[in-house]
């Protein structure tokens, strides 16, 4: 007999229980232990009626919007309650059976019985909940040795789920060979907080009561009622785990306000997701992909789904370098969707085919947007042209320095220069060259092959659509394109043709929204974040196996400099495809839409970009950013942070703050934010457009 | 062991999203879409507190103690 029975036991966790249960066992003063599931083995990362809402949604898409998502609700929640009440009347406790409640369901709702229908919602809510359970992370090793123990080991649960469906959840989460015996209340209606349930168990096993241990989460049921039928019950409490679902109810109940609460709801779920499955990672590069790119390229990641579903396309083509952990991450998503390819592209080899016809002033001033830019060479850099035949005739017009930058985008002498119709007859050849094999290789890569395509990439200007458009608009079979990109930022160009369509996910410069255009603050790290490893491509070659991409010399100074950072680009990388599997787990359970989310992501890379922590400037501006317009430029993406004296030559720091990539990195010596909010405030004040 | 550490960055709190969109409310006046909104953030603070001094788990904790089931 227990020495202990019907004491107050309360145990905090599981080696708490464990160490509790050791002495009983030894001298067999515990023959059986029960424990109840739900709450006790597994945890939820989301709310019981949270996941039966979603199964609701998910129904009325099935059923093309012929009732409302809460009329689906309401009819759930009237059935369930007949068939609860109909067992009290029939001497059973206040319980109801899945298997009773889905059939009865559809009927209330379609006034017909409708078996597939039955079998959608059952299979989808068993979905959900694998979803959104876990096993608790303590759990294993205490089952293990309770198996090593050779006791009675037995399940037992309130709940709805019939015993077959119970065990299929089990199952999935490898917890069915723990048990002997799994009961729940479903199958027999009677249920623990009446105390019946254990003494139907008693029954059915043979059990002594005196020697049966049951452990559970809930007070009355698991606890009191236990004890009142004679058996030791055990209360598990875990406090911060009850905090947990009271954050997260609270997290829940204000989803429902718009703004960031929908998304901030939407992210605390995915953070217990990753703490509850996931293991921490002292990378810092890793981290920073998982809570912060993670969530920006994620949603850009979702804008896409949601665009492919509303235009279909037959194709989507990720352009690289940028393209690629896109592309990666596109390969995650569910059937059906569009074939996907990767276009070897780069702003240096589509302005080097744009020149076909000549070169007019609006593409030579592309060039000058860099601002290490070179004037004339430049320009021969950008669209690959030779410099040795255009010097000379540089001179003619009064260059004598060909590498001198060009500061007015209007200067006579370079009016004169493009003018000169030998100029133009060195270039053209040039540039027709560059085009034809740009046009072999997008017809290898059936870039004309379909309609309607898109193409994804991370921005900004959309100059690869707009020459792509330009060279080879005059095709029959030029394809309707829709870009997607994950800042648009049309600075350079305006006219993109007709059936030629650009939208920016995040941010699109066209809504005029000063609030998203954070990633425009600091785009090198979002670049970084997404490049393939690979060098740009700077030019095509015929080869036996067709046209290949010829891609930048692996002993250009800024390949090498691009090289030592790959390790901190692929654990940036890593982090993001982390982050992206269980942002789409959560994105089933809560059928949150990208602009459920932006506002969220927004102030999440405001918090990021414009009040980094001393840990992430210091990590971040290791990171060196290069370009593929044709230079062998890096661009620190760190620099010196200010100090007092810095302050005392106002243009001087003007000049420092301008030339800075991560401006708000330079604040990083001061110990408090405020600088970082004065500095906001200043720097909007001053961009005002 | 759950690490509450991890992911941290991914969450921040309403008041700092407050005060970051508050740049936005003195500089160009426009653009305020990450602010919780003044009078949600009070509800969800008031919510917050309630929750923590009317500590469901402790008054558990206390009725089993107590045996008031």
């Amino acid at each position: 007999m227990l020495k202990m029975f019907n004491k107050k036991l309360i145990l905090r966790d599981w080696p708490a229980v464990q160490a509790w249960l050791q002495p009983q066992l030894q001298v067999w003063q515990v023959q059986t232990v029960s424990l109840d599931i739900f709450d006790t083995l597994l945890a939820r990362i989301d709310t019981p009626e949270q996941v039966q809402r979603s199964v609701c949604r998910k129904l009325a898409k099935y059923l093309g919007s012929t009732f409302k998502v809460e009329t689906i609700w309401d009819a759930r929640q009237a059935s369930e309650q007949a068939l609860r009440q109909q067992a009290v009347v029939h001497g059973f406790d206040y319980e109801c059976r899945f298997s009773e409640l889905v059939p009865a369901w559809v009927e209330r709702l379609l006034g017909v019985s409708d078996p597939e229908l039955v079998n959608f919602i059952i299979r989808t809510e068993l979905d959900l909940e694998g979803l959104a359970l876990y096993v608790k992370p303590e759990v294993i090793p205490f089952l293990q040795w309770l198996k090593r123990t050779n006791m009675r080991v037995l399940a037992l649960s309130d709940m709805y789920l019939d015993g077959h469906y119970l065990h299929e959840l089990l199952n999935k989460f490898e917890l069915n060979n723990y048990f002997d015996a799994v009961y729940v209340s479903a199958d027999a209606l009677q249920c623990k907080y009446s105390g019946r349930l254990y003494a139907w168990v008693a029954r059915e096993q043979g059990l002594e009561k005196s020697t049966w241990v049951h452990i559970g989460d809930n007070p009355s049921s698991d606890y009191q009622a236990a004890c009142a039928q004679g058996l030791q019950g055990v209360w598990f409490y875990e406090k911060a785990e009850l905090k947990r679902i009271d954050q997260q109810t609270l997290a829940v109940g204000m989803a429902t306000r718009a703004s960031i609460w929908s998304g901030r709801y939407f992210f605390s779920v995915l953070q217990n997701r990753l703490q509850a499955l996931t293991t921490e990672s002292d990378d810092f590069y890793f981290r920073y992909g998982r809570d912060v790119l993670g969530a920006a390229f994620s949603t850009f990641m979702l804008g896409i789904q949601e665009r492919l579903q509303r235009k279909p396309v037959k194709k989507v083509f990720f352009v690289a370098r940028d393209g690629y952990l896109f592309q990666q991450m596109y390969q995650h998503l569910a059937e059906p969707k569009p074939e996907d390819a990767y276009l070897y592209l780069s702003r240096r080899v589509i302005t080097a085919a744009s020149t076909a016809d000549g070169l007019t002033l609006e593409q030579a001033q592309v060039a000058f947007y860099n601002p290490k830019q070179q004037g004339l060479r430049s320009v021969c850099k950008v669209y690959g042209l030779p410099e040795d035949c255009l010097q000379p005739l540089a001179n003619r017009h009064g260059f004598k320095d060909f590498a001198e930058p060009i500061q007015d985008w209007q200067d006579p002498r370079l009016l004169a220069f493009l003018a000169d119709e030998e100029v133009q007859a060195c270039i053209r050849p040039i540039g027709a060259q560059h085009r034809a094999l740009l046009e072999k290789y997008l017809e290898q890569e059936g870039f004309f092959q379909h309609q309607h395509l898109a193409l994804v990439d991370i921005g900004w200007n959309g100059t690869v659509q707009k020459f792509l458009k330009q060279a080879f608009g005059h095709r029959a079979d030029f394809p309707i394109v829709n870009g997607y990109y994950f800042a648009f930022v049309p600075k350079m160009y305006t006219d993109f043709g007709k059936q030629n369509y650009c939208e920016g996910i995040i941010h699109d410069s066209r809504r005029d929204n000063a609030c998203e255009r954070i990633p425009a603050e600091f785009e090198e790290i979002f670049e970084q974040g997404a490049r393939a490893l690979e060098a740009t491509t700077i030019a095509y070659q015929a080869t036996t196996n067709g046209i290949e991409p010829v891609l930048k010399s692996p002993q250009a100074s800024d390949r090498l400099a691009e090289v030592a950072c790959n390790r901190m680009v692929a654990a940036i990388q890593a982090g993001v495809m982390l982050h992206w599997q269980h942002f789409q787990a959560v994105q089933r359970l809560t059928d949150y839409k990208s602009s459920d989310l932006l506002p969220y992501v927004y102030g999440l890379l405001e918090r990021a970009v414009v009040y980094p922590s001393r840990e992430e400037t210091q990590y971040l501006t290791r990171l060196v950013h290069t370009e593929d317009f044709g230079h062998d430029h890096v661009l620190e993406l760190g620099c010196k942070a200010l100090n007092w004296q810095d302050f005392l030559y106002p243009q001087h720091l003007w000049q420092r703050i301008q030339q800075s990539a991560w401006r708000y990195a330079l604040l990083d010596s001061i110990p408090t934010s405020a600088p970082n909010f004065a500095f906001r405030m200043a720097y909007l004040h001053s961009v005002r457009k | 062991m759950r690490s509450s550490q991890l992911a941290k960055n991914l969450i921040v709190s309403p008041q700092r999203l407050f005060i970051y969109a508050q740049a936005f409310r003195f500089s160009s006046g426009r653009g305020q879409c990450f602010s919780p909104g003044f009078s949600a953030l009070l509800t969800w603070q008031a919510l917050r507190l309630k929750q923590q001094l009317l500590n469901r788990g402790t008054l558990r904790w206390w009725r089993v103690w107590l045996g008031k089931g």
